[in-house]
């Protein structure tokens, strides 16, 4: 019992602290924007990488914040029938939904491993120093690699899986003893 | 399977996830996924990532967590109280004068946030006791700060149109422009409605007393601080109408000037400016998995024939194309009531936006009256997200029933804005039309 409830702490304050991560990069991406438009406007130099960086910041912190959001159960519910129950009807109900919850995000985890893998691995990369480096980068002229924002999809879904099963041991839990695991 | 059949099957077993309280972002993901494995094979599931891939590096949708945070920030700095003290000391003085103020600070603030949550909870917190306190009647102060909070996501800059310009690949500057008119008509509308109630009744609404009002230079003096307020807006509107700015480069400056403005006046703190994040963090990731999610159902449906068949079944029927659009309407606030935004928007704009476009409608319009029809979905019951927030901060002795009566008279009212909005096109167009067709 003292592994698993270690391994639901660790989870929850992973997600926690990737939530914290995601605050820096808010602002950085605010910072960038910001920089873009005041070169732009202002100074009348445009960067080739402002627009871009900041799409990618937004793109890593959306899937990042998957199980985050999920830790505060802030993914949007329909709650016509759901929220009206008891706690222990809605625990049932939840077990029951934990089965397509899983197969959404077990599948959504293997496919976009393959998919970044298939990134990570392309051959077309770009010379650093001379050295050939492979891994798929962005047609812009910045030419960004594309890896490693692709690296935090099957990461987003990982940590949506972890989340995911802390609450199934709460509700189970619940369930079981009637009572609320502190 | 012929489509009539996933039809059934498809949209039977959504809804099922769905009453069954799965989150909408897993309900649609998973009823997309093991229907491409079915129906396409197992192999085809590998396209979900790269749809993915593409909706969270769209340079369009990052305008989203900008808009978002902006908002957050004006909440912490308390941008909206002010405001609202402003209004409520130049038309307090009016029968139900404090109802009318709150919509009006509502709609100032419309034109800041491009979201409700900010106005919703913070005139529940200031306004609504107020109004209790004066004895103003229960259903008119919940009704007033419910629609008038939703207008946040109506006028421009508003979160709801950039995700629809998204999916419909229309204009966000013209779907902006469009939004404004039709913004302040219910705006206008509520505010008229206050008055006429509690004009025939006072003990609805009464007036501020004449010695709690201030004199004249003091209250001309509480327009101050709304100056730079007043500059942002034209910074984020202007430069997205005058063409000069992207909406994502315009949602930038937002987000920093409302941090510069908040900053300078010393209300801005640290620990403000991460809680301003984190609640970016959560709202942000949860309208785009509901957009990851909508987006394999839906994407599915049309590969498979499921636009073709819905359009064949509303175009084919040979009925008239304003009998249609009716049909659209109401299935907008049937499922208003029971779906949020992102997911209607996101499963209804791909197969509507063709059928739109083939009767002849202005795309534009459509969307705009779109918009106008979501502002149903915040006030309708069971799901309704301004009843859900104005539930939260709400004293005690406001119970959820008081909030749904109060809000029945305003959804009356959006409902008679929406009518207005399809017999007199000209109230959504004119303002594109000046702006971009001239």
């Amino acid at each position: 019992m003292k592994a698993l409830r270690t391994f639901m702490m660790a989870v929850d304050k992973t997600n926690i602290f990737i939530g914290k991560l995601m605050v820096g990069v808010t602002l950085l991406a605010v910072l960038v924007i910001t920089f873009e438009v005041v070169m732009r406007y202002i100074f009348g130099a445009p960067t080739n990488w402002g627009h871009e960086l900041m799409t990618l910041l937004f793109a890593i912190f959306y899937v990042a914040a998957g199980g985050y959001a999920h830790y505060y159960r802030a993914h949007v519910r329909v709650d016509v029938f759901y929220a009206t129950r008891s706690e222990r009807t809605r625990a049932i109900l939840d077990l029951i939904t934990s089965v397509p919850f899983f197969l959404f995000t077990l599948v959504l985890f293997y496919t976009s491993w393959e998919f970044y893998w298939s990134s990570q691995t392309m051959e077309a990369g770009a010379e650093v120093l001379g050295i050939q480096v492979p891994g798929e980068r962005s047609f812009t002229d910045w030419g960004p690699a594309y890896y490693p924002i692709k690296f935090m999809m099957p990461f987003g879904a990982l940590m949506l899986i972890l989340q995911g099963l802390v609450w199934l041991m709460r509700d189970i839990h619940l369930v079981a003893t009637g009572r609320k695991l502190s | 399977m012929s489509i009539e059949t996933i039809t059934i099957t498809m949209f039977g077993s959504m809804m099922l996830l769905l009453m069954l309280g799965l989150p909408v972002a897993f309900s649609c993901g998973t009823v997309g996924m093991v229907f491409t494995a079915l129906i396409q094979g197992p192999m085809a599931v590998s396209i979900v990532p790269t749809r993915i891939f593409g909706l969270m590096t769209n340079y369009l949708l990052a305008a989203i967590p900008l808009f978002i945070f902006m908002a957050c920030i004006l909440e912490r700095g308390g941008l909206i109280a002010e405001i609202y003290e402003m209004v409520y000391q130049w038309f307090g003085g009016l029968k139900g004068g404090v109802a009318t103020a709150s919509v009006m600070a509502c709609t100032m603030m419309a034109a800041m946030v491009g979201v409700i949550g900010a106005s919703e909870v913070t005139m529940g917190v200031i306004a609504l006791p107020e109004m209790l306190k004066r004895r103003y009647d229960k259903f008119i102060s919940t009704g007033s700060i419910l629609a008038g909070g939703t207008l946040g996501i109506l006028i421009p800059p508003s979160v709801m149109l950039i995700v629809y310009g998204m999916v419909d690949n229309s204009s966000i500057g013209q779907l902006y422009a469009g939004a404004f008119l039709p913004g302040f008509l219910l705006a206008g509308l509520y505010i008229a409605y206050i008055s006429f109630r509690c004009y025939l009744n006072p003990i609805m609404g009464p007036p501020i007393p004449k010695e709690e009002r201030l004199p004249l230079i003091t209250r001309i003096k509480l327009l101050f601080p709304l100056i730079p307020a007043g500059i942002l807006v034209f910074l984020v509107l202007g430069t997205i109408w005058l063409g000069i700015a992207a909406p994502t480069e315009a949602a930038g400056v937002g987000a920093v000037g409302a941090m510069i403005i908040t900053f300078a006046q010393g209300k801005l703190k640290w620990k403000g400016i991460v809680e301003a994040c984190e609640n970016t963090l959560k709202s942000s990731a949860m309208v785009l998995w509901t957009m990851f999610g909508a987006n394999i159902f839906v994407a599915f449906y049309i590969m498979v024939g499921g636009g073709a068949f819905v359009t064949q079944l509303l175009v084919g029927s040979g009925l008239d194309r304003w009998v249609i659009l009716w049909i659209m309407q109401l299935i907008l606030i049937f499922l208003g009531a029971f779906i949020d935004w992102v997911g209607i928007i996101m499963l209804c704009v791909p197969l509507f936006g063709p059928i739109i476009r083939k009767l002849g409608f202005d795309p534009i319009w459509f969307g705009v009256l779109f918009a106008v029809n979501l502002q149903m979905s915040f006030l309708t019951p069971p799901f309704g997200y301004a009843l859900f927030y104005l539930k939260g901060v709400a004293p005690k002795e406001i119970s959820t029933t008081d909030i749904w009566k109060g809000a029945a008279a305003f959804l009356g009212l959006q409902f008679v804005g929406l009518v207005l909005c399809m017999i007199f096109p000209e109230i959504i167009l004119v303002v594109p039309r000046l702006l971009f067709r001239g």
